[in-house]
């Protein structure tokens, strides 16, 4: 098998790799580790895998990988023939993904936490993750009206790449904490842009694209 | 007065094998802060204001307590006795909506097409064949029977889309307990309910528990799959408004298919259990 | 967000509004807006045909903001319930697929109209747009955690001139262009500003409007922030369960 993933379904992090492998129409293994309620990814065998106890880990070929930015870039380098996905042999666009690779940990660290507290309410200032979370998103709404301007729609050139998969669970998500997108048009438009892609999955919270599906029994 | 009503019931309000001897889980219940501790001496203990105790049972994995004088026995689901099931607690999730909500959603198939999309429920299959609904007098609970509905997957067990057989029960206000299919038992039913504990009107931890037949899934696989579905509700779930179920039933058009929604509002309006209702018109 | 009227600030009787920009709902897209303290989704078929309806089904009361379009349609992401453009009337339920829906079944319709760039929203009749003085071109929308009338104050005092001022808009000028800012108070107490530049301007100038009403609103949030002598903290968006919205 190409990778081995231990995953857990309502993880945004997880979520990145299972899409990136959707999108790029690549098999894997997956295991299912017992987050909530079980705090399994604190077990002393997943302890003894990723010492950080956090999820997700790829593993493949004896390599482990425990930094969701890292698992993408190799996803891409190795399964995506286009090399489009992570275009690293352009200096210039390798490394305006690498910014958004880096802010995407603020997401995590903002929206992300704020909707575990949400969820499953692990403890957090939710007002101090909210503003931090909310200066976030004004800053990537920012960026993406400028794209706009130039009829652009991805992060990062003409076509998606792991920037956008790696900020995006975590901006959909957020409503899932009050975090609501009504300040933000130029989110909903790339939201709207990442859910149409081909081969595009879901992750609870984040709906299927009802619009594109029977279209032809629709008006009944 | 629809507080007064809803004390005279037994809320979980924590999962047995989250409380380890010496652990204290802190929440809050019908609006009032209580604590469940496993004392090493004297065992589970519900505190709430003031220092008073409140009583406790266990059942289905997890701690049950009431804040009222004279709480309603508690119901039962004796399949989770039968030798062979895996019982399943799934983790609690905290909900922005009135408990009731909570409740009516899981009671819905409707939804099964658009919410859990390739799992419970798939376009073009989204017609809703009438069904029974009925009080059963003995103990005043609400059943629904002979739902029947077309599923992609209807358990993690299921290598193929089956037509599923569905029976919900709602023994108490804030509980729905569900039999359906088990994809690799036919002939028996996997038992899936949701224990709603209500912190106030419109907020609520569900905890989710399961009895099933599976030998293959692991634990964690069975857990996020029913995580999966419910975690997809919640965001219908926080998004319906009025957050307080309307009882007046101008507020709200049902259809056929509403049946079990519909027995179920008249059935709280009956009882008094108006906590976490609209009963007037907004 | 359902406004809360025990904690937020009074909300004036709005009637009609700005709501955004036409550029950011293209054919099958579907947003939320308010007018005064009244939710609305606001959403445009596939043949462009724009419509603002209470943000509510009436079968459960999902907000229908989370529909999905298809053809002239909206239909609601709870149990697909499909309504016609226009006049919000239920045409299909999923679950009963032979059941022509009574009359009675309807979304609540405002009235809606887009001129220039702009989409404005009525509760009471034909929204009444504004002349603009000379063809423009969209910049943003931008929600500003302040008061209108300290975003105005803020316009006001960082524009170059003031050449207009009327219902819920301001035409300045700034950096030798003309601007059009329509300024939406929310229920939460926050303002939206829907910003057009005028169309002679180059690429680079829209780059500069966007700039320009980023520093307008980093004034305006410092200034209202100091006025209510509380913490960086506070300046920014608030959120849903503090009975405000973001």
């Amino acid at each position: 098998m190409s990778f081995t993933l231990y995953d857990y379904v309502l993880s945004g992090n997880c979520y990145k790799i299972r899409l990136l492998a959707a999108l790029l129409g690549v098999k894997y293994d997956s295991v299912a580790v017992d987050f909530h309620p079980g705090n399994e990814h604190r077990s002393e065998p997943m302890l003894a895998l990723n010492p950080a106890g956090t999820l997700p880990v790829v593993v493949a070929d004896g390599m482990v990988l425990t930094e969701t930015p890292a698992m993408l870039a190799w996803l891409a380098a190795r399964f995506d023939d286009s090399g489009k996905w992570w275009p690293r042999s352009d200096p210039r666009a390798a490394a305006e993904i690498q910014q958004w690779l880096a802010f995407s940990s603020e997401l995590s660290a903002t929206a992300g936490a704020a909707r575990l507290h949400a969820i499953l309410n692990r403890p957090l200032d939710i007002d101090a993750a909210r503003a931090a979370a909310h200066r976030a998103l004004r800053r990537i709404e920012l960026h993406l009206s400028e794209r706009v301007f130039d009829q652009g729609i991805w992060l990062v050139g003409d076509h998606p790449t792991i920037a956008d998969i790696a900020c995006f669970p975590y901006i959909a998500l957020s409503p899932d904490a009050g975090i609501e997108h009504d300040a933000y048009p130029a989110i909903r438009g790339w939201l709207y842009a990442m859910r149409g892609l081909p081969g595009f999955i879901t992750m609870p919270g984040i709906h299927a694209m009802h619009d594109q599906r029977g279209e032809e029994d629709a008006n009944v | 007065m629809t507080l007064a009503h809803a004390l005279d019931d037994w809320y979980c309000v924590a999962m047995l094998d989250d409380l380890p001897a010496g652990a204290t889980r802190e929440t809050r219940l019908l609006e009032q802060d209580i604590s469940i501790s496993n004392d090493a001496e004297s065992g589970i203990v519900v505190t709430g204001k003031n220092g008073k105790t409140h009583p406790h049972q266990i059942a289905f994995g997890h701690i049950w307590t009431s804040l009222g004088a004279a709480p309603r026995p508690l119901f039962e689901i004796p399949e989770g006795d039968e030798p062979g099931r895996k019982l399943v607690p799934c983790g609690v999730v905290r909900v922005k909506c009135s408990p009731l909500r909570a409740v009516e959603n899981f009671l819905d198939v409707a939804h099964f097409p658009f919410v859990h999309t390739d799992i419970l429920g798939a376009e073009p299959h989204t017609e809703v064949a009438p069904y029974k609904v009925k009080v059963r007098e003995e103990n005043d609970e609400v059943w629904a029977t002979k739902v029947k509905f077309y599923q992609p997957q209807a358990a993690h067990s299921a290598d193929d889309g089956i037509v599923t057989d569905y029976v919900y029960r709602v023994p108490t206000p804030m509980v729905s307990v569900l039999y359906k299919t088990c994809p690799p038992k036919p002939e028996a039913q996997d038992v899936i309910a949701i224990f709603v504990q209500p912190l106030d009107e419109e907020t609520c931890d569900v905890w989710p528990w399961m009895a099933l037949y599976d030998d293959h899934s692991t634990m964690a696989q069975l857990i996020q799959f029913q995580q999966e579905i419910f975690l997809q509700d919640r965001s219908i779930l926080e998004n319906q408004m009025p957050r307080k179920l309307p009882l007046d039933p101008r507020m709200e058009i049902p259809t056929r298919a509403d049946l079990t929604s519909v027995a179920y509002r008249q059935w709280l309006k009956r009882r008094g259990a108006t906590y976490g209702a609209e009963v007037a018109p907004a | 967000m359902e406004a809360n009227h025990k904690q937020g600030p009074k909300v004036p009787e709005i009637q009609s509004i700005i709501v955004g920009l036409s550029r950011d709902l293209p054919p099958k897209r579907v947003m939320r807006s308010w007018v005064g303290a009244r939710e609305l989704v606001v959403w445009r078929s596939q043949s462009g045909g724009l419509n603002a309806w209470d943000n509510r089904c009436p079968h459960r009361g999902m907000r229908l903001s989370h529909g999905f379009v298809r053809g002239e349609r909206l239909n609601c992401l709870y149990h697909g319930w499909q309504y016609d453009s226009d006049k919000g009337q239920c045409r299909h339920i999923p679950a009963h697929p032979d059941l022509d829906p009574p009359d009675t079944i309807c979304a609540h319709p405002a009235f809606i109209a887009e001129s220039q760039g702009f989409m404005q929203v009525s509760l009471t009749g034909a929204p009444q747009m504004p002349e603009l003085p000379m063809a423009m071109q969209p910049v943003r929308s931008l929600t500003i955690a302040c008061d209108n009338a300290v975003v105005i104050s803020a316009l006001q005092n960082n524009a170059e001139a003031v050449v207009d001022m009327k219902q819920d808009m301001v035409i300045l000028r700034e950096s030798g262009r003309m601007l059009a800012a329509a300024i939406q108070p929310l229920p939460d107490g926050q303002t939206n500003l829907h910003l057009l530049l005028e169309s002679a301007a180059d690429r680079a100038e829209l780059t500069g409007a966007s700039q320009w009403i980023e520093m307008v609103r980093r004034i305006a949030e410092q200034s209202a922030s100091q006025q209510k002598d509380t913490g960086p903290k506070d300046a920014g968006p608030k959120d849903t369960d503090k009975g405000s919205r973001a």
